[in-house]
């Protein structure tokens, strides 16, 4: 679950704030089913106020107190939290958040170094086979991939994204945005291109074996933002290795378009072995733009029902000019 | 009543075709609202994704046409229609089409461009 706001942002806006007690009375809960608690406190940026004496001594307090509590893992994304827990908390484990952009095996080894125990690896790579062997090779702690993120692959907003949700749920004086400029060219860049979607490197339920066979098998859901219902049904299509139904309805950046777009899962079988080998060159390969066009249906809404058309038909060559 | 409330998402549906039907490519028709301010306006507001300033210009007329219709469905005899954008980018976020109460008929409809991030795509006299 996501920390106290008060003392840190994280990578996602929710109404919810959890304080010490509500932390505390969860972490109990969660250890009395035998499961392991574990708390999000990664923003990208914190304004350096981490490497002022009053941040220090803050944050020193904070994590005493989840140290107390009996808190499992802390996931961060600054450097200097990573080494600053592994030398005073040493009891919590520290997970290293994907928001600190892992995306090689030297980033890994650095990391590692600073004292990560796991290492969320950036998702960008998600269908880098490549490089996830090397880092595999380099590193001895846990790796992680977070499956259903399916934000935009070298997406051009992600960093801003991150640094602007660090400041909309972190303290101190938060800015008074006329618009999600990010998130709105993301869902538009996908209208207007759909096989983005497909390009995004989320992982099919049905292909987790591929990285079990890398040595990858701690896999990680995204979506805390969204209804229970929906984290409920995205575990158990994980847990199930299986799903059959519209794609969209499992992924988290653009689940907005989940009644635009049907994408029937099952007809991605097999796209797997292309990802393993593909060389990221979007502009000679064309499997995904192919692929989007094959399976992706847009949905249309007549006489009070809804049908899908397949891509193709909306995206006609006649428009009226 | 309920004649009236199911007219709203089968707007949304026609709108989205329609948008689909002459650019020929996909766009999201997220929600349509129909409205009332407390100034007076009433209105319909459609929350959209895919389409740029520049679509604008290609397509005015068939956006005019459609909104038109759909508005007067709807029981609106919209003064202005208008599409409003994220400010300083070329995305379109949305389409509304407004009877304007006697205050925004100055403050809205008295100029070319009222606000910066408004385009008017059409205007009545009324």
């Amino acid at each position: 679950m996501a920390g106290t706001p008060e003392v840190l942002g994280s990578g996602r806006v929710t109404l919810h704030a959890p304080l010490l007690d509500e932390i505390a009375s969860q972490t109990r809960y969660v250890h009395d089913k035998k499961l392991k608690m574990g708390i999000v406190l990664n923003p990208s940026c914190m304004g350096g106020q981490h490497l002022t004496s009053q941040g220090y001594n803050m944050f020193r307090w904070y994590f005493g107190k989840l140290n107390e509590i009996g808190v499992d893992t802390v996931t961060v994304a600054e450097p200097y939290l990573v080494e600053m827990l592994r030398k005073e908390f040493p009891d919590i484990k520290v997970v290293i958040s994907v928001i600190s952009h892992v995306d090689s095996p030297e980033r890994a080894w650095f990391f590692e170094e600073l004292g990560a125990d796991a290492i969320t690896l950036d998702t960008n790579i998600n269908r880098n086979f490549e490089i996830l062997e090397g880092i595999k090779e380099v590193v001895d702690c846990e790796l992680r991939l977070l499956v259903n993120e399916a934000c935009l692959y070298k997406c051009p907003f992600r960093y801003s994204h991150f640094n602007l949700f660090s400041h909309m749920t972190g303290s101190g004086n938060k800015p008074n945005i006329f618009s999600d400029y990010y998130y709105e060219k993301c869902i538009s860049f996908r209208v207007r291109y759909p096989e983005l979607i497909i390009k995004s490197p989320w992982i099919r339920p049905e292909d987790l074996g591929a990285y079990e066979a890398l040595g990858i098998d701690c896999f990680k859901m995204s979506g805390r933002a969204n209804t229970i219902t929906w984290i409920i049904n995205c575990m158990k299509a994980y847990s199930d290795r299986a799903y059959d139904g519209n794609l969209m309805d499992l992924l988290d950046c653009p689940s907005e378009l989940r009644d635009m777009f049907y994408i029937p899962n099952r007809e991605l079988d097999g796209a797997i072995k292309q990802w393993m080998n593909c060389k990221k060159m979007c502009h000679k390969c064309g499997f995904c733009k192919a692929t989007a066009e094959r399976v992706v249906r847009v949905y249309e809404f007549t006489d009070m029902q809804r049908k899908t058309l397949p891509l193709k038909e909306v995206q006609t060559k006649c428009a009226i000019s | 009543m309920r004649d009236f409330l199911n007219k709203i998402p089968e707007s949304r549906g026609k709108l989205e075709s329609a948008i689909r039907k002459f650019k020929g490519a996909p766009v999201y028709i997220v929600e349509l609202k129909v409205f009332g301010t407390a100034c007076g306006c009433i209105g319909m507001l459609a929350d959209l994704r895919g389409l740029q300033t520049e679509d604008l210009e290609v397509y005015k007329e068939h956006f005019v046409n459609i909104l038109s219709e759909i508005s007067k469905n709807l029981g609106l005899e919209p003064h202005l229609i208008y599409a409003r954008t994220l400010p300083g980018s070329f995305e379109v976020v949305a389409f509304t089409a407004r009877e304007l109460c006697s205050r925004c008929k100055n403050e809205l409809a008295s100029f070319e461009k009222p606000r910066p991030d408004l385009i008017i795509l059409s205007k009545t006299g009324k």
